[in-house]
């Protein structure tokens, strides 16, 4: 009898894993559909805020999106010698597209601008109404940080961006 | 003979522990994939742009502006779409200012700002913005300013990451 129970009392009786199965069954699924494939980032940008200029108050950098290209504005910097403002026409006629832009050309001149002025993180853009979402991304990814010879992931130039509407 | 037709309904007990070993590992995958972040809400067919930005959403109002119409937190609100290049058709938009929209960010402004808990009254004053790459900006303008009227001043601009 003693024999018996021992016997009986060593004997392991089977993991239920019934439960768990049913657990990880729901999860699954849950965490399936909850699954991003394709990462969800975000630009920051502000609305410009009323207020009167000091006098010694640096003025950002201003760039206008137009379907003609960018225009680059460094208030200030006129007078430095290399002053890279001015116009930068579109790669291909007509700016159909976000490629038909020449971002690399106004990071270049914002990096100049970044050297001139290291304090300075604000930009301000100036899209037409006709300028499609995409080219202003592209223009905020562009002013966000200096150009590298492997792509623009280099040092921070001007990631406080403001948007206001282009001219007429 | 007849012992053996009584041996034949036997089954071999089923072995699930491959399985369960497949299960953990597909689990283990999908809990380190799992973001807690929130997710762009969208409203039609909405393609975002492409970015070189790293930085998440906020928990914030998700406005979202597509070839549809606009939406608020998912909720469509105004379906009309907007007529390129010059925005919102005249009636829905007046000097500037879309008024169902003013409406609605007020009310949430409103009720944000008596919320006591801390992360409400840190999201007062921000959107997420969700457009559609190819709206002219002329859309986003006529959002953007009434957002900007509104009490919502700091924007974040959602966009599909990956860009080189």
């Amino acid at each position: 009898m003693r024999e018996r129970r021992r016997s009986r009392m060593t004997e392991g009786a089977d993991l239920d894993l019934l439960p768990v199965m049913n657990l990880i069954s729901l999860l699954i699924p849950f965490l399936l559909t909850a699954t991003q494939f394709v990462s969800t980032t975000s630009v920051a940008a502000t609305a410009p805020t009323a207020g009167v200029a000091k006098s010694e108050e640096v003025v950002p950098p201003r760039v206008s999106i137009s379907r003609k290209g960018f225009d680059l504005a460094l208030v200030g910097l006129e007078d430095r010698p290399g002053y890279p403002g001015g116009v930068i026409p579109c790669l291909t006629a007509g700016c159909e597209n976000r490629d038909a832009y020449d971002y690399d050309a106004l990071a270049d001149r914002l990096a100049w601008a970044k050297l001139q002025r290291p304090d300075t993180v604000d930009v301000i853009l100036m899209p037409q109404p006709d300028v499609v979402y995409e080219v202003l991304i592209g223009t905020m990814d562009a002013a966000r940080s200096m150009p590298t010879a492997g792509g623009r992931a280099g040092a921070v130039m001007f990631p406080v961006v403001s948007i206001v509407a282009g001219k007429p | 003979m007849r012992a053996r037709a009584h041996r034949l309904p036997t089954y071999a007990p089923l072995a699930i522990t491959s399985m369960m070993d497949l299960l953990t590992i597909v689990l283990v995958f999908l809990l380190q994939n799992f973001e807690t972040t929130p997710s762009a809400e969208t409203f039609g067919p909405v393609e975002l742009p492409t970015s070189t930005s790293e930085e998440p959403l906020i928990v914030a109002v998700t406005l979202t502006v597509s070839r549809e119409g606009l939406a608020v937190d998912g909720v469509p609100l105004l379906q009309v779409a907007p007529s390129v290049p010059n925005g919102w058709p005249p009636g829905v938009v007046r000097e500037g200012i879309l008024p169902d929209l003013a409406a609605l960010l007020q009310a949430r402004r409103s009720a944000a700002e008596g919320n006591a808990d801390p992360e409400d009254v840190d999201m007062v004053g921000q959107i997420n913005l969700v457009a559609d790459r190819g709206i002219p900006y002329a859309a986003l303008r006529d959002v953007l300013s009434t957002a900007s009227r509104s009490g919502f001043t700091r924007f974040r601009f959602a966009t599909a990451g990956g860009a080189q």
